[in-house]
């Protein structure tokens, strides 16, 4: 009889204390890339000004990453590659967004005789925190 | 494929060395730690650059921040991989710091 009634008892605290607590708060914690887009140009917010996959031998490559949410420090990192991989370029940004922010990474090439950009096939994939976050395809012709 | 066509692929390979880079955000860099530390490893922003044969600190220098006498922040930011600052081999991949 004592055990049931401190059986009943318990449950009774229980449902109080879940009837008390309050819910977590409604908070984005976790960042996470939301667009990613290349282009020839940035504008003063960062992103791409001039969208294409299609490049010239003697432009800038341009990626913006668009993250939404929060950190005190994230590992953005754009991996630039040619055709079957061969590595052109890592270039890796910290940043300690608060919300909607934009990072853009850029690579050039001189274009004096013989310079610029080969033809062929590129892409970048953007890293964030040893993540993958996408690749972007495009091309120079 | 045999070794003379690797050989021929990988010589006709283009050299991305001359590659420049970098990057901005409308994000703030980290705060600096509380511990006292005023120079986070995160807040360095750097590329890679892989050492092709002929390369040295200087000329790599050079070539990135159009100053040779800059070689020693290449050297400082690769303390780890870099145990003489006269002796880099081609193929190591070096962080340049921006």
């Amino acid at each position: 009889m004592l055990s049931a009634f401190v059986v009943v008892l318990s449950a009774l605290a229980l449902l109080g204390c879940s009837g008390s607590a309050a819910p977590p708060p409604a908070t984005r914690s976790a960042l996470t890339v939301a667009d990613i887009d290349v282009g020839r140009s940035v504008a003063t917010d960062k992103t791409i000004a001039d969208k294409t996959d299609t490049f010239r031998p003697g432009d800038t490559f341009y990626v913006a990453v668009k993250t939404v949410g929060s950190a005190p420090g994230a590992t953005l990192v754009a991996h630039w590659s040619y055709e079957d991989g061969q590595r052109i370029s890592e270039t890796t940004r910290t940043i300690a967004p608060s919300g909607p922010a934009v990072t853009e990474f850029h690579v050039s090439r001189p274009n004096g005789p013989g310079d610029g950009w080969p033809t062929g096939d590129y892409k970048v994939e953007i890293v964030l925190n040893g993540v993958s976050a996408g690749t972007e395809k495009f091309k120079v012709q | 494929m045999g070794i003379f066509d690797y050989w021929k692929k990988e010589k006709t390979k283009p050299d991305f060395s001359n590659v420049r880079s970098g990057s901005s955000s409308t994000a703030p860099a980290p705060e600096p730690q509380a511990d006292g530390d005023s120079s986070p490893a995160g807040s360095v922003h750097t590329h890679t650059y892989v050492v092709v044969k002929g390369d040295s600190l200087s000329r790599i220098a050079s070539r990135q921040y159009g100053d040779a006498q800059k070689w020693r922040r290449i050297y400082e930011a690769n303390r780890d991989l870099i145990k003489d600052p006269d002796l880099i081999y081609p193929g190591q991949q070096l962080r340049i710091p921006e």
